[in-house]
């Protein structure tokens, strides 16, 4: 009972499928109430479907969703207390800001009053009190997308699904948007149901994540859980970037395990419970944990050639010869010493913490 | 950039030649004729057919004015003609609202379906342009009429004792019209919901609208041009029709277009009336296309 109230919408095993193409494959999620929830995945992965579901722009094929423990799937979309900013916004041309926005209350049956009272302070909300009049063509990309936003805030729905909307904005625009959506949020507590491809995006606003690819959700957690924890190489490939390193279990004991990736390449990392020796793993490394060395510090540390290098402005990233001639990307931070770039074919030495490193069994 | 200007001003010059065709086109085909009637109108009739060069505004008087057989008597208003003037725009704005009606949902299912049918689905709306339309509306004559295939069909079902009566009416010429114009409506129309972007109907359902809400606060006001555009292209060729409305109408339902070619007809004819009559037709459908091109332009003022 507790956790029916507070789940705004959970998909149960829902399949979707178009004609012969399986766009969904047996979906289960829950979403909470008051919850920045974000769907992530590349184009064609299924997320957007999910959200239109939601909308009722689609059926399902099988399975069910609930909003907040109702069935709702039989509505149309005009009967469901949900809510979509579409990605090209979609504000109707020929009405005015304040219509667009005042759209949804009078359809809902809100009184006049009611409905002004509402638009004046949604148009305040997000700064755009003295566009009121405007029509849609006659604002910035930045006010359409805000004009979108609370004309879809308006009607109070119970959950916000919102369908790549910063896609068509410039990159400063799409940054200052991310801190707004966010607050907008906080201050409204609806429940943001946000889909899009920008993993950065993803990071930034949610407060979890659903990672999507070919039509499954692949994992499900916070931003950091799913950044730091990826459970499959698809989430690890697709969320920021890492090396991938084929290894085998050379050692175990209670405090490490060992693993060989090539003939003089071993690696250590913390225990792993249910590996045995000789078994084959992936080895998860992001760039960041790898930090680069002086050469004769330690003798036994592992040891590069510079091949490559690119500077980021905030870091510098390093393509790594190492041993076995497996290549290590490594991402080092221009930060506190002023560093010259280490020119290429340079011998360097590599370290990292034996709990940086992630393990998939393969 | 002098390269591009240059290249803009080359373009420009080869406009004026692009141009030129339809520029002489049109001076001679309709600016001179308009010009000649607009003269004619004001000139002295011949009793054979054919002017007299003097100046004179009888054609207008007779147009509006009654003085009795031989001129002399006080004048009085001439409905006859005002009559025939009103009964064209009755029945041209009919014709143009059953269009509407049947044109409307018509361009809206082709529009919306897969875009490989499309083309066929339009190509079936042209066709009957393959046939003439003398011919089309000879048919429909021959279709309508007291003995013809309709009533004879009704009549051996038990339907009807008696022929419906439908030719020589004001429906008749109504049908006509309908039938002979119902593409130029269905065209212009399919254009515009074609570019109709669907995700507006989607938002929308979004914010609550049903269907009828939908169609009426969203759909159509978006589309409003092309419906505007098909209402003008049936509504003025409609107003100025002869075949359907001599076929189809007999005597007693005459409209402008009718009027004005019979004075142009045979030797009863009357060459400055005929004119003048067209010069009217003329003044009221540029009237109108002036009152709506103003609407146009305050709608996207606003």
């Amino acid at each position: 009972m507790e956790e029916s109230q507070s789940v705004a919408i959970e998909f149960q095993k829902v399949v979707k499928k178009f004609g012969n193409f399986t766009a969904i494959h047996n979906a289960n999620l829950k979403i909470n109430d008051n919850e920045f929830f974000t769907l992530l995945g590349p184009s064609g992965c299924g997320k957007t479907t999910l959200l239109r579901m939601v909308a009722g722009f689609e059926d399902v094929t099988e399975g069910n969703i609930l909003l907040f423990g109702q069935k709702f799937m039989h509505l149309p979309p005009n009967k469901r207390s949900v809510n979509t900013v579409f990605q090209q916004y979609a504000l109707f041309p020929h009405m005015t800001v304040y219509e667009n926005v005042a759209f949804g209350l009078r359809m809902k049956g809100w009184s006049k009053g009611n409905i002004d009272t509402t638009v004046r302070e949604m148009l305040d909300l997000v700064r755009l009190t003295p566009f009121a009049e405007r029509k849609p063509n006659q604002l910035s990309g930045g006010q359409q997308q805000r004009a979108a936003l609370v004309r879809a805030i308006a009607p109070k729905p119970k959950v916000l699904l919102l369908d790549e909307p910063l896609s068509a904005l410039d990159l400063k625009l799409r940054q200052a948007m991310r801190m707004e959506l966010k607050q907008l949020q906080k201050e409204t507590g609806i429940t943001f149901v946000f889909v899009t491809h920008d993993q950065e995006e993803a990071l930034a606003m949610s407060d979890r994540i659903a990672v999507m690819s070919e039509g499954v959700i692949q994992q499900i957690g916070k931003a950091q859980q799913i950044y730091e924890g990826p459970k499959n190489e698809i989430v690890a490939k697709f969320i920021g970037e890492t090396n991938i390193l084929d290894a085998s279990v050379v050692g175990l004991n209670k405090e490490e395990t060992k693993y060989r990736i090539a003939e003089d390449f071993i690696i250590t990392g913390e225990s792993v419970e249910g590996l045995t020796k000789n078994q084959n793993v992936k080895i998860l490394l992001r760039p960041e944990k790898i930090r680069i060395t002086p050469l004769n510090v330690n003798a036994t540390a592992l040891r590069g050639v510079i091949e490559e290098s690119m500077y980021l402005g905030t870091d510098t990233e390093y393509q790594v010869k190492v041993s076995g001639g497996v290549i290590l990307k490594i991402r080092d931070q221009n930060g506190f010493e002023r560093r010259e770039l280490i020119s290429l074919g340079s011998h360097i030495g590599l370290s990292f913490s034996k709990d940086s490193i992630r393990i998939l069994s393969s | 950039m002098t390269q591009v200007y240059k290249q803009k001003r080359a373009f420009d010059s080869l406009r004026i030649w692009l141009l030129l065709p339809s520029w002489v086109t049109i001076g001679i085909f309709l600016l001179i004729p308009v010009g000649l009637m607009l003269v004619i109108s004001f000139m002295t009739k011949e009793f054979r057919g054919g002017v007299i060069w003097e100046l004179s505004l009888a054609a207008y008087d007779q147009f509006l004015f009654d003085r009795g057989l031989f001129g002399d008597e006080p004048p009085t208003i001439q409905w006859t003609y005002i009559v025939i003037f009103l009964r064209s725009i009755v029945q041209a704005a009919i014709a143009t609202f059953f269009c509407l009606l049947i044109g409307f949902p018509t361009a809206f299912f082709i529009a919306t379906r897969d875009s490989r049918n499309r083309t066929f689905w339009i190509f079936l709306v042209t066709v009957p342009y393959w046939v003439n339309l003398l011919i089309r509306t000879v048919s429909l004559k021959f279709l309508i009429r007291d003995n013809g295939p309709i009533n004879e069909f009704m009549i051996s079902l038990g339907l009807i004792s008696e022929p419906l009566g439908l030719i020589n009416t004001n429906l008749a010429v109504q049908l006509g019209l309908f039938y002979s114009y119902l593409p130029f409506m269905v065209l212009p129309i399919y254009a515009s919901v074609e570019r109709f972007n669907f995700t507006f109907s989607e938002a929308a359902a979004d914010l609550y609208a049903d269907k009828w809400s939908t169609l009426r606060r969203i759909v159509l006001p978006i589309v409003a041009p092309g419906i505007a555009a098909g209402c003008i292209l049936v509504f003025i060729p409609s107003l100025g029709a002869f075949l359907a409305p001599d076929l189809l109408g007999g005597a007693k339902n005459f409209m402008i277009g009718s009027l004005i070619e019979e004075q142009f007809k045979g030797n009863a004819g009357n060459w400055p009336f005929g004119a003048a009559a067209s010069m009217i037709l003329l003044t009221m459908v540029l009237i109108a296309l002036m009152l709506y091109t103003r609407q146009q332009v305050k709608s996207e003022l606003t």
